[in-house]
């Protein structure tokens, strides 16, 4: 409660007794404060400043800094920027450390990836590099992926293990996902300090070959059964809706290792494969779980925004070898937070839940 | 909880016939409101008395049961240990807790009442005494001690007695403090005052915490029509990312 300065008299700032005139507004006072006493006064001010811009989320019901949220949307964009993924991995996790609850957190999150997955899918349609077919087959097992995790996700919460539960995926996907990376990028590293130039088939034949209702992607220069991209598009459905994540760090791989995409078209297409995903996920966890603050998914968004611009340039500089790498450092230090919460005998080992009105 | 009404009932009841109350108190203002801008509150409450005497003030309440409002009936459960992972295990439900609680008083408690008067007015966060209704666990008492602790930590029960500073002899006034997590609801103020020990006159009244403003709007909106704000949601979202796509487009 900021009430110190207000409660006593007040000296003018040259150290005379105040004549009488002085400016009114707050922001003048914190520049006597400035002026008259120094710097240790100064560090005071501006941080009695920084936390004084708390606002109140509307559906979360806590008072969050705003300094802090639009920090925590920047550093998901620059990640988002720098790697060409959607950052939410990252913003999930940040925003259930500063207090978000984690439900809301994930809910809001499904809401920012739309906005920021609309403006990247425009640079990527000026670019002609969408396949739209491709995005609509996979869409069409997205939607019913993203049913059945908001679904699995009003009853975990109806159960009061929602959190945990989110916590546990993420270390489970995250984990994964980063340990698979490592070793990759580790060995491609290691293979181009011996420059062996190694041949790889261009297709691999398998199993998925036989598979009926085939369908040519014209844009992607494939004939393969449309079952695959609905099937990859259902479990990053699953996935993604239960971790508030636009799921580009699973789909990328799965449509470049998987349906054998040429890499050019498969940001731009997944990117338009979440947008209506996220979209419906949205709007499920709005009416279903009243978990989407629009509010906090602003501020990340805006944050989100600025961060991608800058992530866009300096991760042009980097090797993309070494982008890798640190992509993977990032996201299993992210588990490895998450894994440590799970596992670390808490200070406090009683919890108040507050449950419904049914129950 | 319905021991100490019944008691202020009695109180009350027996003061009336008797000459002008010898407590009155009111609050500056009678309604909190929870705006976007909100970062907890000072309650102010100020008052008289009518010869001698020290005085007590207690905010508390709501205890509107499920739905959003904390308070009223809540679990308390205990982490276990499960394949190395830190899961919600056993739980004690308790009834009418309230989701805040602040007391202060013009002397230490001790001073101003007696034992049996604390405990029958339930004077202070130790006379709480919330009431298990439903356990999975035999150790009650470990579980009540955990909700107090919790609330105490979060600044909704507040286990230091505030001071209630006189001006004068007889004109006396106190500040609350709310936290920015304070729950909305109808919260109850009581006035008591002391003589010797015990307590002779008492006066209470209704205080209103409420969302208001935009953030009210927004969560009335979210819950009543939530289809529509799912839209709007995902509308605003794709007006943002275009604009976000023009303001950022490669020149």
């Amino acid at each position: 409660m900021a009430i110190g300065p207000e409660s006593e008299p007040r000296k003018g700032i040259r150290g005379r007794p105040d004549s009488g005139f002085r400016f009114r507004t707050q922001s003048c006072d914190w520049l006597a404060d400035f002026r008259g006493t120094g710097v240790l006064t100064a560090l005071q001010a501006i941080s009695d400043w920084f936390f004084s811009l708390q606002i109140y989320l509307p559906i979360a019901e806590v008072s969050m800094n705003v300094v802090l949220m639009l920090g925590i949307g920047i550093l998901a964009g620059l990640v988002s920027g720098m790697f060409g993924v959607g950052g939410g991995f990252l913003m999930t996790p940040l925003l259930i450390f500063i207090g978000v609850p984690p439900a809301i957190a994930v809910g809001s999150q499904s809401n920012q990836v739309v906005a920021s997955s609309v403006s990247g899918v425009l640079a990527h349609w000026a670019r002609d590099a969408v396949d739209f077919k491709m995005g609509g087959v996979m869409l069409a097992g997205g939607m019913a992926g993203s049913s059945l995790g908001v679904a699995v996700f009003t009853l975990l919460k109806r159960f009061g293990q929602i959190d945990l539960f989110i916590a546990i995926i993420y270390v489970v996907v995250l984990g994964s996902i980063g340990i698979v990376m490592a070793i990759e990028s580790v060995n491609t590293l290691r293979r181009a300090r011996r420059r062996e130039g190694q041949v790889t088939k261009l297709h691999q034949h398998n199993w998925a070959q036989g598979l009926p209702f085939k369908m040519r992607f014209r844009k992607s220069r494939l004939y393969i059964s449309a079952l695959l991209p609905i099937g990859i598009g259902f479990c990053v459905g699953l996935i993604s809706s239960l971790m508030g994540v636009g799921g580009g760090f699973m789909l990328v791989p799965a449509m470049i290792y998987l349906l054998g995409m040429p890499t050019g078209v498969v940001i731009g297409t997944s990117l338009f494969q979440v947008i209506f995903v996220q979209a419906y996920v949205t709007y499920l966890q709005a009416i279903q779980n009243h978990t989407v603050d629009l509010l906090l998914a602003l501020i990340l968004t805006l944050g989100g925004v600025v961060g991608a611009q800058y992530g866009g340039r300096w991760g042009a500089r980097l090797p993309a070898e070494q982008l890798r790498l640190l992509m993977a450092l990032v996201v299993l230090t992210v588990a490895g937070g998450l894994l440590y919460q799970l596992v670390a005998t808490p200070r406090e080992l009683y919890a108040i839940i507050v449950r419904g009105a049914a129950s | 909880m319905r021991g100490r009404f019944a008691a202020l009932l009695i109180l009350l009841l027996a003061a009336a016939p008797a000459a002008a109350k010898d407590i009155v108190a009111d609050l500056v203002v009678h309604r909190i409101q929870i705006t976007s801008g909100f970062a907890g509150a000072e309650l102010t409450l100020f008052g008289a008395i009518e010869g001698k005497g020290e005085v007590i003030a207690v905010v508390h309440g709501p205890y509107a049961r499920g739905g959003d409002l904390i308070g009223g009936r809540i679990d308390v459960v205990k982490k276990t240990r499960n394949l190395g992972i830190w899961t919600n295990g056993p739980y004690v439900r308790f009834d009418g807790v309230p989701g805040f609680y602040a007391i202060a008083a013009s002397k230490p408690l001790e001073e101003v009442v007696t034992p049996e008067m604390r405990a029958r007015y339930q004077l202070g966060v130790e006379a709480m005494n919330p009431q298990a209704i439903e356990a999975t666990a035999p150790d009650i008492a470990d579980y009540a001690a955990a909700l107090l602790r919790i609330r105490e930590a979060r600044g909704l029960y507040s286990d230091r007695i505030g001071h209630v500073s006189f001006v004068g002899e007889r004109l006396f006034r106190t500040s609350f403090a709310f936290p920015s997590s304070v729950p909305p609801g109808i919260y109850t103020v009581e006035v008591y005052l002391a003589r010797e020990g015990r307590i002779v006159d008492a006066q209470s009244f209704p205080l209103l915490v409420n969302r208001a403003g935009f953030s009210a709007d927004v969560y009335d909106f979210a819950h009543r029509y939530s289809a529509g704000y799912g839209m709007i949601a995902v509308l605003t979202a794709l007006l943002f990312g275009w604009l976000a796509h023009l303001a950022f487009r490669r020149r």
